[in-house]
């Protein structure tokens, strides 16, 4: 039966017995109430039967008027007939009631004999007649009588209300009993079914709370509280699975959280939050490390505005107000300046939350370090653009080289035919050296574009430098001091030891020139080693060991916002006519291509230190030097056979004219392709004469290769105006191969023929 | 049942006999033996005998109807009865007959059953000239003296002022005092219910009741010897319960009580109707004291023996049984303090 029944039964039953209960209680009452009214009529009746009683006994001292005895006689039969009344007939009252009648007859018995026989003189010890007496105590007896009738009546009837009392008492003492034993009944059967099962459920979660996780509710019965104990052990299955669902998650969101930590720390990626109610923004430690506050600091967000670089404050300022006013979510790269001062580039992203009556209330976002990727970019962003300008200006020299060998040449020839006429003469050679200054410029900008040729070897620097020391002295004048600091055991230096000289001497005229009022030029030396991240960290450097050659003076420093672009070409801040703004940019090409790194200290108004890190050479990193041509030699010509290879006509006829002028035999070809069914034909040459950059699919350094199968032995001359050659021929040049680099002069070209035809 | 006079005393020395053969075990365990009288007055020991009332109690008790209260009290002093019952005339004679000392075989009054006024009565001849009692001078009168009849024609003389002397009083018993009277013996007869009755019935010439004893109320007296009621205390209260019971059972019943009573004393149903039933109640109060004082002054008149000497009327009545069942019924100076 169910608990819902057995409780509705239990409650009508208890209702019931409550009705039960008071209809007894009434109708008890009821009754004893009738009982007691009863007794107060009988006492006032007794009161009655008493004063017939002493009313008689005064009838029988004195002679009555009938009126009194008539009144007398009339109240004797209402208190006889009230005796005898339907509903009092008891046998105590009935006695009562015949005793009035027996008083009655002996006092009219009594009466008759007075109107008979006068009363006798008085005898006896009083005085009282003796028939007086006997009549006296007859009707005294009678009294008595009637009065002992009433007292056992009131006593029946006492006894009936304490009966009656006694009853009610007992019924109510017994249906409260009964009652009682029920209530018992029915509270020991609900706390068998209910209390039970309460306190063994109790019990359960008691061993639940104290860490017992089997605890489990007993299930007895197909009750309410069975089905209540089977849904609470399956609440408690489902629980635990949850939870060991969210111990999972937990876990992993652990692991997922302490990676995001390190992901975060190496990142140095972290979170903010800005309450709208507040305006506080709350900031994840790594956030407050970028910024440089300590952990768990928030500020108001108009004092995290305030840590961005002022020109990016309305930037940051107008996202922020958009997302919190418009749910606009932003994606901002802005520059910050640490509590230190120091300026960090940092990406900034937010987006807005809304409560679930969607209105805005919270603002968050991601804050990212990239400080360092920002300046690798702008590193990078400057390299590009350097080697943009290096392409430009390789594509440029090499056909302003083909024109200026033309150019040169003209001028050499016109020279050597006007030897007779002076004054044209004079125009020819300064048209020679105006296009000699122009090829110096081509040359200039071919160092910067790391397009010279190269011929690196291992150098000595201290010997180097030490060597040099008197040159700078007089380079740089009196009021500059030349000091040197060489480190011992330093390492050799791979390196084109002419291309150094120069490029010491570039740093060394720029340091005087930034100490107009003289100072000290300090040359050090010195082995180092970049490491991986220092490597990293800057384009185009190469971890590994170098030898540092340090330029550093004393002068008046170069800005900060002129050091980003002091290796651009052209860029000076000289006065005008005193620099071509193309020194430093060759110091930093021929660095480059020489596989170096350089970099730049200055402070203004301190000085400017200028590094250059030259790569460590290593034992086998001999060369085979070329000689250069000795400019004051005579020109030398010959007579062997030379093969032209030249796309440019004007050049290819500029070149012919002046080998056969020389005295060679020449045989032209206008491509690689040409020149090469020349040598399959096998045609006698003695030479090959190409230039490096050809159209046709067979450019100088393939014909140069199918040239040595033919003829192993086959001397060649590359020529080439372009950058190029330097990338193909790796810059540097095998023996029996040599290049002249354009333009040209005649003395050049026919030094470096009978350099390699001899 | 109606037992002979004859045979009764017999009885009960045969009964004395055996009880002085047993055993006190035995003794404990007889039933006990009460005298009552065929008498209107003690129509409640015949309803208690014939309804079961005793057993009702749990009393075994062996009733015995005899003539009259004279010779119950007789049998009660020879011990052949424990309790008995009787009018006070013999018991007022005995005491003061009897020695002032307390003794165990003293009677001692326990109830009255009966306050009433009609059961005793002087009868005359209907044809005869006696119209007053006044009359009865110089006339014969028959009675049974030592009874309750002498009591009521002292009471009739002096009530009517009449010269005993000059009237001759015959001894007679109850039913022999009808029979003079019918005969023409004697002129009158103080007789009781049903003897007045059956002489009623059984006269040639019809019966006149000249007076029921103005001055005169009968009453009907319990009587016990005095060890038996101290040594068988509860036997007592439950005897007086069981009259108790007899006497409701009357009031409740008259019509077929007193039918009871007309046959057990051979009287024609007819002649008892309930207005002649008497006032039944058990007490013990200043009527029966007064009775008694009364008792005394006739004795003294009379001058019986020991009438001369004060009575300790208080020692007669033992209260103690009948207020322990109805104290109201119990209304005599000091009883509850005894």
């Amino acid at each position: 039966m169910s608990l819902v029944r057995l409780s509705s039964i239990s409650i009508i039953a208890c209702v019931l017995a409550l009705l039960a209960l008071c209809l007894i209680g009434i109708w008890s009452l009821d009754r004893l109430y009738d009982r007691r009214d009863a007794m107060d009529d009988l006492i006032v009746l007794k009161g009655r039967a008493d004063a017939l009683s002493v009313a008689s006994d005064n009838l029988l001292l004195f002679r009555p008027d009938p009126a009194i005895w008539r009144a007398f006689v009339d109240e004797a039969q209402a208190v006889r007939d009230k005796l005898l009344e339907p509903d009092d007939r008891q046998a105590d009252a009935r006695r009562a009631a015949r005793q009035i009648e027996q008083l009655l007859e002996s006092l009219e018995s009594i009466h008759r004999q007075q109107s008979t026989s006068p009363p006798e003189p008085g005898v006896g010890p009083l005085g009282v007649p003796r028939r007086a007496r006997i009549t006296m105590n007859q009707v005294a007896g009678h009294g008595i009588a009637i009065d002992s009738a009433f007292e056992q009546l009131l006593a029946q009837r006492q006894q009936d209300i304490n009966r009656e009392t006694t009853r009610f008492v007992m019924t109510l003492a017994l249906a409260s009993a009964a009652f009682g034993l029920f209530c018992i009944f029915a509270f020991s059967w609900m706390y068998r079914r209910l209390a039970g099962p309460t306190r063994a459920l109790s019990l359960t979660i008691q061993q639940l709370r104290q860490g017992d996780r089997s605890a489990r509710a007993a299930v007895s019965g197909r009750d309410e509280f069975a089905e209540l104990s089977r849904t609470f052990n399956q609440l408690l299955e489902e629980q635990q699975q949850s939870e060991r669902t969210i111990q999972q998650q937990e876990t992993e969101l652990a692991g997922q959280s302490r990676m995001l930590t390190i992901a975060g720390r190496v990142a140095r990626f972290g979170g903010w939050s800005l309450d709208l109610h507040t305006r506080v923004v709350h900031w994840s430690d790594m956030v407050a490390e970028i910024h440089g506050t300590d952990p768990g600091y928030s500020p108001p967000v108009e004092q995290a505005i305030s840590f961005y670089a002022p020109e990016h404050q309305p930037i940051i300022s107008d996202a922020f107000n958009d997302c919190a006013t418009h749910g606009t979510p932003f994606d901002k790269e802005l520059q910050i300046i640490r509590v230190g001062g120091e300026p960090c580039w940092i990406r900034t992203t937010g987006v807005a939350v809304r409560n679930e009556h969607g209105q805005l209330v919270r603002v968050e976002g991601a804050f990212q370090d990239i400080n360092e990727r920002r300046t690798l970019e702008l590193r990078l962003e400057a390299a590009q653009r350097m080697e943009a300008i290096g392409q430009l200006t390789g594509g440029i020299s090499h056909d302003f080289n083909n024109i200026l060998t033309v150019i040169l040449g003209n001028a050499d020839l016109l020279t050597e035919e006007l030897a007779n006429a002076p004054a044209q003469r004079a125009s020819a050679e300064r048209i020679a050296q105006s296009a000699q200054r122009g090829a110096e410029l081509t040359h200039q900008l071919l160092a910067f574009a790391r397009r010279q040729p190269l011929d690196p070897a291992p150098v000595d620097i201290n010997a180097f430098i030490d060597d040099m020391r008197d040159l700078l002295q007089r380079t740089l004048g009196g009021p500059v001091r030349v000091e040197l600091a060489l480190a011992p055991a330093l390492w050799p230096a791979l390196v084109d030891g002419s291309q150094l000289e120069s490029a010491v001497l570039n740093l060394a005229i720029n340091a005087r020139d930034a100490m107009p009022d003289g100072g000290t030029l300090l040359i050090e030396t010195g082995n180092a080693v970049l490491e991986p991240d220092y490597a990293a960290a800057h384009v185009d450097v190469t971890a590994g060991e170098y030898v540092r050659l340090s330029v550093s003076d004393n002068g008046s420093g170069i800005p900060a916002e002129d050091l980003e672009r002091l290796f651009e070409p052209f860029f000076t801040t000289k006065q005008e006519g005193k620099g071509t703004g193309l020194g430093l940019p060759m110091v930093y090409g021929f660095i480059k291509q020489s596989r170096g790194h350089i970099k730049v200290y200055s402070e203004p108004d301190a000085g400017t230190t200028i590094n250059l890190y030259l790569r460590r050479a290593q034992a086998d990193s001999a060369s085979d030097p070329a000689t250069p041509a000795d400019p004051a030699s005579p020109i030398r010509g010959g007579h062997e056979r030379i093969l032209v290879v030249e796309d440019d006509p004007m050049v290819r006829d500029f070149a012919v004219r002046r080998l056969e002028r020389l005295g060679y035999a020449v045989v032209t070809a206008d491509s690689g392709q040409q020149a090469l069914d020349v040598l399959i034909a096998g045609k006698a040459v003695d030479l090959l004469f190409t230039d490096v950059i050809m159209p046709g699919g067979l450019d100088g350094a393939q014909l140069a290769d199918r040239a040595r199968r033919l003829r192993p032995d086959l001397p060649i001359l590359f020529t080439s105006g372009y950058t190029e050659n330097a990338a193909i021929l790796h810059g540097r040049l095998d023996p029996g191969r040599q290049l002249l680099q354009k333009p040209y002069r005649t003395a050049d070209l026919a030094g470096k023929l009978r350099q390699m035809l001899s | 049942m109606l037992i002979k006079s004859g045979t009764a005393p017999y009885g009960v020395l045969v009964t004395a006999l055996c009880a002085l053969l047993l055993n006190g075990a035995l003794a404990e365990q007889r039933p006990l033996r009460l005298l009552g009288a065929i008498y209107l007055g003690d129509l409640p020991t015949l309803i208690a005998d014939q309804k079961g009332l005793f057993r009702q109690q749990g009393l075994e008790v062996d009733v015995s109807l005899g003539f009259s209260g004279r010779e119950n009290l007789q049998g009660l002093l020879a011990g052949d009865a424990d309790f008995a019952l009787m009018a006070p005339t013999p018991f007022v004679l005995h005491q003061l007959q009897a020695d002032r000392t307390e003794d165990a075989n003293d009677p001692i009054i326990l109830a009255s059953l009966v306050h009433a006024t009609r059961l005793e009565a002087l009868m005359v001849r209907d044809d005869s000239d006696i119209r007053q009692p006044a009359d009865l001078l110089g006339r014969r009168v028959a009675l049974m003296g030592g009874t309750n009849a002498e009591y009521l024609w002292w009471l009739f003389c002096q009530f009517h002022d009449l010269d005993q002397d000059r009237i001759t009083v015959v001894e007679a018993t109850n039913h022999t005092a009808g029979t003079l009277l019918t005969s023409g013996e004697v002129d009158a007869a103080v007789i009781w219910q049903p003897w007045s009755q059956l002489a009623a019935e059984a006269a040639d010439v019809p019966l006149r009741i000249l007076s029921v004893g103005e001055g005169y109320t009968a009453k009907w007296l319990l009587v016990g010897r005095r060890d038996v009621v101290r040594q068988q205390s509860e036997a007592t209260i439950q005897l007086l319960r069981a009259y108790m019971k007899a006497l409701d059972l009357i009031e409740e019943q008259p019509d077929a009580s007193l039918t009871r009573y007309a046959d057990h004393a051979g009287l024609s149903r007819s002649t008892v109707t309930p207005e002649r039933l008497p006032v039944f109640g058990l007490s013990l109060d200043w009527s029966l004291l007064a009775d008694l004082q009364q008792h005394l002054e006739w004795a003294r008149a009379q001058g019986k023996d020991g009438a001369e000497l004060p009575p300790d009327i208080i020692s007669w009545i033992e209260p103690g049984p009948l207020l322990s069942i109805n104290p109201a019924a119990v209304s005599l100076p000091g009883a509850r303090n005894r």
